[in-house]
């Protein structure tokens, strides 16, 4: 049986249009979709962006600081004015401003590195949080960029790094903001909230808080055991110094005797 | 010295990497903390090793003179620092204001931050000299890899160029009052200084002469023919070490350090072979070497591994405020392993 060419073009000419008619219809499902997720990312993307500053001083209290904004990004130097915190900043030639004090501690903007002078140096080290550390930045403030998610570090000192170790989502629970899935990542209470700019929270922390001692700044010295130990040790170096010295001397001794006979 | 050097032939001493390794040890510690206690148990470790040494030859003499003098700058550094830093939460006396640089509180914390730096230098110095005073300058070109052999030679010619002059200007000095010269201000410094010039120049064309004679650099003329097929030579390691500085200037500390650990290892491996080298004394790997160079690793990695492993401090400071200092008595006990050498170094 033979199948008539017309009959044929027509069958062939129904599939195609079959799968016209399911490719359009997969185009329009996907793009319902498409629009729903486009409609849902507002929803995600209406909480405002927020950025983390902690700052240390040189007794070992600390600020924590959150603040939100609605821009995609800001310098280092604007998250840190935005937390509303007492500043005393001063131009540095190309390189933008220098921070001389945060909160009284610090220098006067005419002489912005004062105590940076003599041995230990003291200045604010500015601090940026990469990959769960903290990393010195070479450049200032101003030329850093800070993101949704970021943390600056700020620390009065002459060299010692013990900012402590946190997370956005730490910062922004210990500051009463609720971020989707955060958890609070430092211990304690802290004991006083600071007046900050709109958009800004910070907590204060005293040395003795909980969560000041939680951090990496661990002084408590050795026990009387661990002293003990110490003295020890160091009384078995010490005889082994006097045993060597009372040998090298009868050596001598015997030596010179030796010469003389 | 010569029993000790025959000894050293003989294979019951220790050997130069055995002593380069414990150097290597005792550099670790005054580079990684600052801790007064740890420092206490290097220092004395080092002392009892440096004082367990024979001292009598003119090099030991003159390495005696520079342990002697180098810890007195570093105590003067203890006063200097009292003086200029004023900070601390600890004053015991003041200045007054109106004195430059000077005037403001004295504090425990610039004295003690002071003392402890003298420690670390005074640490290191006298492991430098402990070590030059035990082994000889020849042992350790003998231990670089043969393309770097014209390197130690130079290196070690500018390392021995201070406790040689010192050791000329005090036989100087000796035959001088044999002459029944008397010195007694800086004038009569003239009578020492004049013969040392002299001597030293003519040290060094001694020197010269017999690095010529022995065809110092020859090779290096004779492998210029071919200058492209070094230029791997010289791009690998430098490359890699451009990377390791990178990697350090954008505080990837571990990472840079592995490259920089790579370039190291490229530069040797790559470093021309200039010449068979003939080894008359080959390294003897006697019991007290291995002892001394397996109680130094053990240190220093224990050391090293204290604040990964086991959440050791070892940092300390003295400023903002001053505070007992932790001990570890782990991180004490590798310490005490550094006197290794004052048992066996001098047999």
């Amino acid at each position: 049986m033979r199948t008539s060419p017309s009959r044929g073009r027509s069958g062939a000419a129904s599939r195609r249009s079959w799968t016209a008619r399911a490719s359009r219809s997969f185009s329009l499902t996907l793009l319902v979709l498409l629009a729903l997720a486009a409609s849902l990312l507002p929803a995600t993307a209406q909480r405002p962006n927020g950025a983390g500053v902690v700052i240390q001083f040189e007794d070992g209290s600390r600020v924590y600081a959150y603040v939100q904004f609605a821009e995609e990004s800001m310098s280092s130097e604007q998250l840190l004015t935005r937390t509303g915190l007492d500043l005393i900043m001063t131009p540095f030639g190309g390189m933008g401003a220098a921070v001389c004090s945060i909160q009284g501690e610090g220098c006067p903007a005419s002489n912005c590195w004062c105590m940076s002078f003599g041995n230990p140096a003291y200045f604010w080290h500015f601090y940026a949080r990469d990959g769960g550390h903290w990393v010195e930045q070479l450049q200032g403030p101003s030329s850093r960029r800070v993101e949704d998610g970021d943390i600056d570090g700020w620390l009065w000192t002459s060299g010692d790094t013990s900012l402590p170790d946190v997370t956005i989502d730490g910062l922004a629970a210990l500051n009463g903001v609720e971020l989707p899935g955060g958890a609070p990542a430092i211990d304690g209470t802290p004991l006083a909230a600071m007046e900050t700019m709109p958009g800004a929270t910070a907590v204060f922390v005293p040395v003795d808080g909980a969560a000041a001692s939680s951090g990496a700044d661990d002084r408590d010295g050795a026990s009387p055991l661990t002293w003990a130990l110490f003295a020890g040790m160091l009384a078995l170096g010490l005889v082994a110094l006097v045993v060597i010295v009372t040998r090298g001397r009868a050596a001598s001794h015997g030596e010179q005797a030796a010469h003389d006979d | 010295m010569t029993s000790r050097r025959d000894a050293a032939v003989a294979g019951d001493a220790v050997n130069a990497a055995a002593w380069m390794a414990w150097f290597a040890a005792v550099a670790v510690v005054p580079l990684t903390t600052r801790n007064p206690l740890y420092l206490a148990l290097a220092l004395t470790s080092v002392l009892a090793v440096y004082l367990s040494l024979p001292r009598l030859d003119g090099a030991a003499r003159a390495w005696r003179l520079f342990v002697v003098v180098g810890s007195s700058l570093a105590l003067l550094s203890v006063g200097f620092n009292l003086l200029t830093v004023h900070a601390g939460d600890r004053p015991f006396a003041w200045l007054p204001d109106r004195l430059p640089v000077v005037g403001g509180p004295l504090t425990f914390n610039a004295l003690a931050y002071g003392l402890l730096s003298a420690a670390a230098i005074s640490t290191l110095l006298i492991a430098a000299a402990a070590f030059n005073t035990a082994v000889r300058q020849g042992d350790l070109i003998r231990l670089l890899p043969g393309g770097f052999a014209s390197l130690g030679v130079a290196g070690s010619i500018a390392v021995t160029t201070i406790p040689q002059t010192i050791a000329s200007a005090r036989d100087i000095y000796d035959a001088q009052r044999a002459r029944g010269k008397q010195f007694r201000g800086v004038r009569d410094a003239r009578g020492i200084l004049v013969p040392l010039l002299g001597t030293s120049m003519e040290r060094a064309l001694t020197l010269s002469e017999a690095l010529e004679t022995r065809g110092f650099g020859a090779s290096a003329m004779a492998a210029q023919t071919h200058p492209r097929r070094r230029l791997h030579v010289i791009a690998i390691p430098a490359g890699l070490l451009v990377v390791a500085l990178l990697l350090l200037g954008g505080g990837r500390v571990a990472l840079g350090l592995g490259a920089l650990a790579a370039a190291v290892a490229a530069a040797l491996a790559l470093a021309p072979r200039r010449g068979r080298r003939i080894r008359y004394r080959p390294l003897v790997w006697s019991r007290p070497s291995m002892v001394v160079a397996a109680t130094a690793f053990v240190s220093a990695l224990n050391l090293l591994l204290a604040q990964p492993a086991r959440g050791a401090t070892l940092a300390y400071d003295t400023f903002p405020r001053l505070d007992a200092p932790p001990f570890d008595p782990f991180i004490g006990l590798g310490l005490l392993l550094l006197l290794a050498p004052a048992w066996w170094g001098r047999r």
